[in-house]
């Protein structure tokens, strides 16, 4: 059963990132983004990784979509989407995609005695709190600090603009 | 079976058992409990009496009788009255609008809605999914609504509808933080974001005693994220004439307004789950008479806050929630983590 589950899901995570990439409205194309991120959720359930899963709709469809929409739409268009100079890039997008997908798909077929399928012990958020402040706590900490000073940064900015005008 | 059989000289708790039995042999099937018992069907049902009551409710706080000559006295056939109205309008799609995601906009609505329900129990079998993931997939969710306002307002192409999402944008973005951190104390005490296990933490004593701080702030978080008055800015009447939502008529604004209506009822019985202790109580009544009546009172709190508090300002309410609630929160994860440390939590 998880077999043509996970045909509909890799195919729907691949047409709507074409979607987002290709969209001539830019609304379209981040909600298009919005679609793949929920689809690459349904990819890492079937995985078996439901926390990752939920966390990428909380974390990316949630927040990141919503900013990259609040963006979009308050800023002016001229200022985002370039006009439309190159003839043919159409065609070079599609002969890009084909590329990659037949290189990915020789690189999995050439590999397949690599990729075993891991063993999924269950594990609760507790397990996945300890992990990661015992084993990954340095990287835990420089996140948080990156994180605390593009805050602090984005805060400057604002009062640098508001102190200008 | 998740309930032994009483002993046969205790009649009101013999008929309560009796009662759940007869309902999980009925329902022992997943797509009965999608379409009917905590699923679809419910739903409706649920909806139609909930915007029953709140007319009636707010006509008798503000003085005045409410819904009264349709359906004999009591106007209980109103919203059915409204529905088929609602059927034979005319949908007007502006013509400058952008005509799929006008329409596809309450459908996304409706989604997002309806989605907590999924996971929500509504006692230890009526469970659509029972993972391990229940709380996180419902916050999630909720995480979804600005993306829903967002792209409703930016749709109808006109200044009203565009002025009331950006407003609703800021208001849930504002106040999710402080919903997930007080959810987070819940988490903390019970030790799994499994609804039902924690329903089950609160065998002892209910999550509203231990986590008060808590369920203040998920209360006052929960009224900003599903726009009620107070928080009801960016719907707010005088000024945006109905706010993102301004544009759509017919079964359009229908199927909008009902989205809205269950989003306060998933919201409701999230709550119940969380910190009034979803299904358990005294054994006269079954277990899923407990959850739809500590659920009717929180629906009922919602509504007579409608009638009674004014609408926040965008400033001061921004302000609270960014500043007042984060604060309240945080502090209160504080105190949680002290009483557990303490071995005072959990009971």
């Amino acid at each position: 059963m998880v077999e043509p589950v996970f045909f509909a899901v890799a195919t729907i995570t691949v047409i709507s990132a074409v979607a987002a990439l290709e969209a001539r409205e830019i609304v379209y194309g981040a909600l298009a983004l919005g679609v793949m991120f929920i689809s690459v959720a349904g990819l890492f359930i079937l995985l078996d990784a439901s926390y990752l899963a939920m966390f990428q709709i909380g974390v990316y469809v949630g927040a990141v979509v919503v900013l990259i929409l609040f963006t979009v739409i308050l800023v002016k268009r001229e200022e985002l989407i370039a006009p439309e100079a190159e003839t043919g890039g159409k065609l070079r997008s599609f002969i890009a995609l084909t590329l990659a997908l037949i290189v990915g798909s020789v690189a999995t077929v050439i590999g397949t005695g690599a990729f075993k399928p891991v063993e999924v012990y269950p594990y609760s958020i507790a397990d996945v709190g300890l992990n990661l402040l015992n084993n990954y706590g340095f990287g835990f900490i420089v996140l948080a600090l990156v994180l605390a000073s593009a805050l602090i940064g984005a805060l400057t900015l604002a009062k640098m603009e508001r102190g200008e005008s | 079976m998740a309930h032994p059989m009483p002993d046969i000289f205790n009649p009101p708790a013999m008929i309560s058992w009796s009662i759940q039995f007869a309902l999980e042999t009925l329902f022992s099937d997943w797509f009965l409990k999608v379409l009917i018992f905590p699923g679809f069907l419910q739903i409706g049902i649920a909806v139609y009496l909930f915007i029953w009551v709140e007319r009636k409710l707010m006509a008798d706080i503000q003085m005045r009788v409410g819904p009264l000559y349709c359906g004999r006295y009591v106007g209980i056939l109103q919203n059915l009255a409204d529905f088929v109205k609602m059927l034979f309008k005319e949908p007007i799609i502006p013509e400058k609008s952008d005509k799929f995601f006008f329409q596809a906009a309450p459908l996304l609505a409706v989604l997002v809605a309806h989605a907590p329900f999924a996971v929500i129990p509504f006692s230890e079998y009526f469970v659509i999914a029972n993972t391990d993931i229940g709380l996180l997939f419902v916050l999630a969710i909720m995480g979804m609504f600005p993306i829903v306002a967002l792209v409703t307002g930016w749709a109808s192409n006109s200044k009203f509808p565009f002025i009331g999402s950006l407003r609703a944008l800021f208001q849930h973005v504002a106040y999710e933080i402080p919903l997930w951190l007080s959810a987070l104390g819940v988490v903390m005490i019970s030790g799994t974001l499994n609804l039902v296990q924690i329903v089950k933490a609160q065998s002892n004593a209910w999550f509203i005693f231990l986590q008060p701080i808590g369920f203040a702030v998920f209360l006052v978080a929960a009224l900003a994220e599903l726009e009620r008055i107070p928080f009801d800015l960016p719907e707010a009447e005088p000024e945006l004439v109905m706010g993102w939502m301004t544009e759509y008529s017919g079964i359009n604004f229908g199927i909008l307004m009902m989205s809205l209506y269950v989003n306060v009822y998933a919201i409701s019985a999230l709550i119940t789950t969380l910190f009034l202790g979803g299904w358990l109580g005294p054994g006269f009544l079954p277990p899923v008479a407990w959850f739809l009546f500590k659920t009717t009172l929180v629906v009922m709190f919602f509504i007579v806050v409608r009638a009674v508090f004014p609408r926040l300002r965008m400033d001061f309410l921004l302000r609270i929630g960014w500043t007042g609630l984060l604060g309240l929160s945080i502090l209160n994860i504080f105190a949680t983590v002290a009483l557990i440390q303490l071995r005072i939590l959990p009971f």
